[in-house]
């Protein structure tokens, strides 16, 4: 027996689909969106940007409306050094890597975890954290070492992790910590002068967590539309449907930007406080650099004073030589909302999925590889 | 960014449920939910339950997509109802309409357009 | 470049990298026109200038490496009946014989050896081939992972049947088995990392006995393949690759069971790239297409048989999406990799 929140077909109903996308094109209308001035909406998260291409939601929407997708891949935006670092990690004899999937195919700047692992380095994939401390258990002569990679929906389930390890005395456990948070991010978009976007498509999973009030003050401040929106494909018509109404309030001088949620079921206006505490405890907000657009201050979450034994740097030596970005990639300017991929001259030539280049285009749901897997054909 | 799957809590042993995804069950960690009880619907991400799921939310919404559905198809019929003269309506075709896909087959509920 | 010019796992993948180290490393080597084909199994002009009566010979090889060797509908020893079995039926042949190689780790239970041996002999007794050629060797304790099977298998292709990717043709309707995913889901839950507390089975099977349905319906079926390493959407590419045609799929219709949808979800796969063990994909010409439909839906193994799409319209693969959107479905890169993301 199952209830209406676990029957995806329902949200995949193919006439909601297409009422929702005539009132897309009367909104649009509405706004005075044409081919050449489109209205711009960012979805900020990679699970869209997959979600988008996987129902070929693109070839649905009217060209009058460009979705956007931003820097919401974690995957993606995390700098080259760290990669490197992880490496150096798994190369470090008696030390075991853990990490999710989507780590292993990212190229450093010489080598990937993958083709580390092909060479003999012993790393694991992990489908959740706490699976780690099964591994640095069964290990004890062992450094384990988790990739702490993601935004505010993964890295309570790593803060959870790390006070289990602190419970149970796990001595060989630690994280290397490249979290980011959402909400400065976004205002940093938000606040690009000339800002080539009308209005954001916020993460459905991070807001769970942070609650859709974290995003009031980029609404109310920047005058800047936020809908958060859950995953599937009605879920994310219906979004853009609420952001398209702002949009064309806001243009026709009917009203100002508001923060609403189209994903009911899920996201509450303050999140989950239990995993907001988790995050306060064992974490500090700190800098962060974002690959492809640079150090946003206050952007990410590094182990607090209280946690910080379980730094991987305080066990091992991750010092690597600061690596160069190649020329001629434009990801920054597409994650800032300013290109697209096929604006890119390395796009699916000299950056292909295989050889990545650019951030966007090494993790399954960077925009580049996304429109390289699902939309190179179908313009 | 995240992936996270529907699922429903089964049966709960200190800080560790077991959630059914519609016929597999797999553990999901509560300690981000611990409001979490027995036949209650959560999401979970990487192995964690980060939220309760709000049942009558999702019919609630579902309601309002059911309704845009119906207002839909009723326009669609009437439509149809008004250039009834094309034959071939009931014949089961393979076709499905194809890569060759133009702006005005877009956003078109008929799946089995002609190419 | 340096360790990128390594064998990768993903080099066995079955996705866009295998085919680009069997294309431009291997076959070149090799060269002759046989192999060039590159079809699951060769189709063979003549043995020696001996020419068969009534037909022409198929030939194929393939190796078996899964992990675990036994799996919830199937081990390792009927996989590499059916596997090679299967690869000749996609020639429309008839499986008469197979060669049987078998490369034992040292320290294998004996009766696990004769539990797989046993599995072999029963396979190969229900699709009527009989192994009539085999070899042993063994290795060092953790060379192989217990054990690894190569079998080789020649059949007769019957007169009429004609059977290439090649021949594919616009209009023609792509017919599906059964449900996509069962066997690399089995196997994903058979090996226990996942924890998934639920037993799978794997859709490994013979095809032959189906394939001759088929072809008793219609003879001049155009191509059949088996969506293995890489699934639907791998194949299907395979095919249009060398049609230089379009195939568009329908979503909707292409059959999931719900338990292999359950763990693609959590894990964030997408089970249209799922492998198969015992499925076919059939292309006829749309006036054969009901009468294949029906003889499929007759046979145990075609029950769920399902047309999915059609020949046609521009070169590539193409999916309508359920809620009624348009994707292109391009051959994987490597291996699925469980995501959060």
């Amino acid at each position: 027996m199952t209830g209406p929140v676990m029957e995806v077909e329902l949200f995949r109903s193919e006439s909601a689909a297409g009422a929702l996308l005539r009132r897309i094109e009367r909104l649009l209308k509405r706004a005075g969106a044409t081919a050449d001035e489109p209205v711009a909406l960012m979805e900020v998260c990679g699970t869209h940007t997959v979600a988008i291409s996987r129902f070929g939601l693109r070839s649905l929407l009217p060209d009058s409306l460009r979705l956007l997708s931003g820097p919401g891949c974690p995957v993606c935006v995390t700098p080259l050094i760290e990669i490197d670092r992880s490496i150096a990690a798994a190369e470090t004899p008696g030390t075991i890597v853990a990490t999710f999937g989507d780590m292993m195919r990212v190229p450093g700047s010489r080598s990937s975890l993958e083709s580390a692992r092909t060479d003999g380095a012993d790393i694991r994939i992990v489908y959740s954290p706490m699976d780690s401390l099964q591994i640095a258990r069964g290990n004890p002569g062992h450094e384990v070492v988790f990739l702490g990679v993601g935004f505010e929906t993964t890295s309570p389930t790593i803060a959870a992790t790390v006070l289990a390890a602190e419970r149970e005395g796990l001595g060989n456990f630690s994280i290397l910590p490249f979290f980011k948070t959402v909400p400065a991010a976004l205002d940093m978009l938000a606040a690009i002068p000339d800002r080539p976007l009308d209005g954001f498509i916020c993460p459905g999973h991070v807001s769970v967590i942070i609650g859709a009030e974290a995003y009031e003050s980029v609404a109310r401040n920047r005058n800047m539309p936020c809908v958060v929106v859950g995953f599937e494909p009605l879920d994310i018509l219906s979004g853009i449907e609420a952001l398209l109404e702002q949009v064309a309030d806001i243009r026709t001088g009917e009203g100002d930007a508001r923060v609403e949620v189209r994903y009911k079921r899920a996201v509450t206006s303050v999140g989950n406080v239990a995993a907001q505490e988790l995050l306060r405890k064992v974490f500090e907000p700190c800098d962060a650099e974002w690959r492809g657009i640079g150090v946003i201050p206050g952007s990410g979450h590094d182990l607090s004073e209280r946690y910080s034994d379980f730094h991987a740097r305080e066990r091992l030596s991750l010092d690597v030589v600061k690596p160069v970005e190649q020329p001629g990639c434009i990801c920054g300017e597409i994650m800032l909302g300013r290109r697209l991929p096929t604006d890119c001259p390395l796009f699916g030539e000299a950056c292909t999925p295989r050889r990545p280049v650019g951030p966007c285009m090494v993790s399954t749901e960077g925009s580049c590889a996304a429109f390289y897997k699902y939309e190179r054909n179908a313009a | 960014m995240c992936l996270a799957v529907p699922g429903r809590v089964m049966s709960i042993g200190s800080d560790i449920a077991k959630v059914d995804f519609g016929g597999i069950s797999q553990e999901a960690n509560l300690t981000l939910v611990p409001e979490a009880k027995v036949g209650d619907y959560v999401l979970v991400h990487a192995g964690f339950a980060i939220q309760q799921l709000d049942e009558a939310e999702a019919e609630e919404t579902l309601r309002l997509f059911q309704e845009l559905a119906e207002a839909a198809d009723r326009e669609e019929r009437e439509t149809r109802e008004r250039g009834r003269d094309r034959t071939g309506e009931n014949t089961r075709d393979y076709n499905v309409s194809t890569g060759e896909s133009t702006n005005e087959e877009k956003g078109s509920a008929d799946g089995e357009a002609e190419r | 470049m340096g360790n990128d010019d390594r064998v990768k796992l993903a080099h066995g993948s079955g996705g866009a990298l295998m085919h680009e180290l069997i294309e431009n490393l291997i076959v070149p080597r090799l060269a002759n026109p046989i192999l060039e084909s590159l079809d699951d199994s060769a189709e063979l002009p003549d043995l020696g200038g001996h020419k068969l009566e009534g037909g022409r010979v198929a030939f194929t090889t393939d190796s078996y490496v899964v992990q675990p060797l036994f799996f919830p509908g199937g081990d390792i020893g009927k996989l590499a009946v059916a596997g090679t079995v299967n690869d000749l039926s996609m020639k429309g042949a008839t499986p008469l014989y197979l060669t049987l190689g078998l490369i034992i780790e040292e320290g294998l239970k004996l009766s696990v050896l004769e539990e797989i041996i046993d599995s072999i002999a029963e396979a190969a007794e229900a699709a009527g081939v009989s192994i009539a050629a085999g070899d042993t060797k063994v290795v060092e304790h953790g060379a192989v992972g217990g054990i690894v099977i190569n079998t080789a298998g020649i059949g007769v292709i019957p007169d009429g049947v004609s059977i290439s990717a090649v021949r594919a043709q616009e209009g023609d309707v792509v017919i599906l088995s059964g449900t996509m995913g069962d066997h690399e889901t089995a196997i994903l839950v058979a090996r226990e990392e996942l924890r998934l507390d639920e037993v799978i089975e794997s859709d490994c099977a013979c095809l032959n006995g189906l394939v001759e349905t088929v072809l008793r319906a219609c003879p001049d079926v155009h191509v059949l393949r088996d969506p293995t390493r890489g699934g639907l959407g791998t194949t299907l590419n395979e095919i249009v690759s060398k049609s230089g045609l379009g195939i568009t799929i329908r979503e909707a219709d292409i059959p999931v069971a719900g338990k292999v949808r359950a763990v693609c979800s959590i894990l964030g796969y997408d089970p249209i790239y799922m492998a198969n063990e015992g499925k076919v994909i059939v292309v006829v010409a749309r006036d054969a297409a009901d009468a294949v439909l029906e003889a499929m839906r007759s046979h145990p193994l075609g029950l769920e048989a399902t047309a999915i799409g059609t020949v046609g319209g521009k070169p590539g693969v193409y999916l309508r999406t359920e809620v009624g959107g348009l994707r292109p479905i391009v051959m994987l890169e490597g291996v699925q990799l469980p995501r959060i993301c």
